[in-house]
């Protein structure tokens, strides 16, 4: 392929970077203003105005003339920069995760984003964002899959059902990320189109609240239903970006699909895939139900992305999908797991906030009577998550524990919320490390803490294990003079 | 591979850049300051003295402390005008490499090497386009070759 511009939309995104340019025509209004200057004075030196403005097009249009890229068989090129140029390759070997996203502000245009990451640069950038034509976009992603699937394989599809779409969407939803995004929401469309508009809304929700309130105090509906509209915000945000989901294996390349309003397409390398995260909320056990995430440099880094690969079904199903479209990647049972006499050590965080919570909300509702309805309210929806926590405390005590087969270890630890499967293959753990406290001593026992490869390490921590099972498990056991677990 | 100097033209880079960052300095201590006042003479005299430190002693010692080897599947740069530092790379860790070309540096033939590798960078000054196409075919992993 030939060096190519980048799509023409991206002359937008440079007219934006170059807005500050705006600043010297503003100044200039200012200080004819200031100084008592007349109309006809401040037309006179309109020739600034409109070379601020040229010049703002011009250098974006400029930084989008020597911006090119050429897709060779060893990867992409890129070349940057109007007077400080910038070169650089991205080895297609190199690259974990290539996404191709097409928000639906771009679809008029034809245009998309082709997102490439590596194991190199930050957490939170990815290395290379280019906006494309669909078509160059679909070419580059279409080579690395061809690459990626030399050497025949037989295609391996998954279209999960709407249901467990939806079930997946509940569980990533959150009501504080919906609350934050409406508070946010609110105030710039307040400072925006002016405080009338905000007043408005505050006021239709304040009427609303009172008029569905089923005898409860207003407070209290308020933010009963401020939590419920953040859930259901998040949760419809979450389906529209999975539905329509679909995931393909073949060969070394897994490629995933989903999202209604903004298409995204990615393609991850099978051997970049860091671990298998096997998650499931309390709800999600009561259930039954398990969701697969994997963790590739890449893929679900941004906001918006997606992380799961199977969105939600049974044990049997979802063991069968995972050996269907990653077979590498094997599940062991627990072969060390903690001991009866260490329930303490899982319980203790989580039965602090069970006790505490309970007995300031008695006191609260004793010292202030005029306030005890809304404080029993509280009180009792602060219990909820600390009770929920001890549950899942409790579940990871009986579920919790480490085994291997072959090269692939698979951990069972809750974190935060969360109960996970994490099935890990050695060749992406960064370092062991076994922790005793003064305690865990008495009877040798130890937690394990598990870092795995990726941008910045994630760490896995499992408690109170056996120290001698959790190194014979991991097969970190004294080898060439060199205590590899200490 | 053994030890390598970045290229001769560097240091010149250098200082023609503290030349450029000496005047504007001057010219801004001269608009603000009175000129000949005893602030004025304060100032330019810790100036001078910060120009002939950087010029006789900072760079040529940088320049001269600024090696590199690449081989035996690792790259080391050794540099440090104070303090003495080594950074290596494994080659195998490395994704990518970037090259930065400044007007400056575009004139003389030099450009800026950054290793982006898993878990950090590394940043090369001074590179002929040359040694730079010679370490581009070295760092670049072979087709075969494998993150660890």
């Amino acid at each position: 392929m030939k060096k190519q511009r980048t799509h023409p939309i991206m002359l937008v995104q440079f007219v934006w970077r170059f807005l500050f340019l705006l600043i010297l025509p503003v100044l200039r209004g200012f200080w004819a203003a200031a100084s008592g200057g007349s109309l006809s004075g401040w037309l006179s030196g309109a020739w600034m105005d409109l070379l601020s403005v040229f010049s703002i097009f011009a250098l974006a249009f400029l930084q989008w003339w020597c911006l090119t890229y050429q897709a060779t068989a060893e990867g992409l090129l890129v070349e940057s920069g109007v007077f400080f140029r910038r070169s650089f390759q991205i080895p297609n070997r190199r690259v974990t995760t290539l996404a191709v996203v097409r928000p639906f502000y771009l679809k008029p245009f034809g245009a998309v984003y082709l997102r490439a990451d590596t194991l190199a640069g930050g957490v939170e950038r990815t290395d290379l964002t280019l906006t494309l034509s669909r078509k160059k976009a679909r070419e580059i992603l279409e080579e690395r899959q061809e690459n990626l699937c030399r050497g025949g394989w037989t295609e391996r599809t998954l279209h999960p059902g709407k249901a467990s779409i939806a079930f997946l969407s509940a569980a990533l939803s959150s009501s504080l990320a919906g609350v934050v995004f409406f508070a946010t929401f609110i105030s710039q469309a307040g400072s925006l189109l002016g405080e009338e508009f905000s007043d408005r809304i505050y006021g239709t929700f304040e009427r609303f609240t009172k008029a569905m309130a089923w005898g409860l105090p207003p407070a209290t509906a308020a933010l009963a239903y401020l939590l419920l509209f953040g859930w259901l915000f998040t949760f419809v945000r979450n389906l529209v970006r999975h539905i329509p989901f679909q995931v393909s294996r073949a060969k070394d390349a897994l490629s995933i699909r989903g999202g209604c309003i903004t298409d995204r397409v990615y393609s991850v390398r099978v051997r970049d895939i860091n671990f298998v995260d096997i998650r499931q909320t309390v709800l999600a056990r009561m259930l039954r139900l398990h969701s697969a995430f994997i963790h590739a440099v890449g893929y679900g880094k941004a906001k918006d992305d997606v992380s799961a690969v199977i969105p939600a079904c049974r044990r049997p199903e979802m063991l069968r999908q995972l050996r269907m479209i990653l077979p590498e990647f094997t599940l062991t049972p627990r072969q060390a797991k903690p001991n009866f006499g260490a329930w303490m050590r899982f319980v203790m965080d989580a039965l602090w906030p069970c006790l505490l919570l309970p007995a300031a909300t008695w006191a609260l509702a004793a010292w202030f009577p005029s306030w005890r309805d809304f404080a029993l309210f509280t009180g009792v929806m602060a219990c909820v998550p600390a009770y929920w926590f001890l549950t899942v405390r409790l579940i990871d005590f009986a579920t919790s524990g480490i085994g291997r087969t072959g090269d692939c270890y698979t951990l069972r630890y809750s974190s935060g919320y969360s109960l996970h499967t994490v099935v890990l293959p050695k060749s992406h753990v960064a370092r062991i490390l076994l922790r005793q406290s003064p305690i865990q001593m008495l009877d040798d026992r130890c937690d394990i803490k598990i870092y795995s490869t990726a941008e910045n390490h994630r760490v896995h921590h499992i408690r109170n294990i056996d120290r001698k099972e959790a190194i014979a498990v991991l097969d970190i056991d004294w080898k060439d003079g060199e205590d590899k677990t200490r | 591979m053994e030890p390598k100097h970045v290229s001769p033209k560097a240091l010149l880079l250098w200082r023609i850049r503290l030349c450029a960052a000496a005047l504007l300095l001057s010219f801004l201590t001269s608009l603000t300051l009175a000129v000949f006042s005893l602030p004025w003479w304060v100032c330019s005299g810790a100036l001078a003295a910060a120009f002939l430190f950087f010029y006789c002693f900072y760079y040529p010692i940088k320049y001269k402390k600024l090696t590199y080897a690449a081989g035996r599947g690792i790259l080391v740069l050794h540099g440090g005008v104070f303090y003495r530092r080594r950074r290596s790379i494994a080659l195998s860790n490395i994704q990518y490499l970037s090259l930065f070309e400044t007007p400056l540096s575009r004139l003389l033939g030099l450009g800026d090497l950054m290793v982006h590798a898993a878990g950090g960078t590394l940043y090369l000054p001074g590179l002929d386009k040359q040694t730079f196409a010679l370490l581009e075919k070295v760092l670049s992993p072979g087709e075969g070759e494998e993150r660890p």
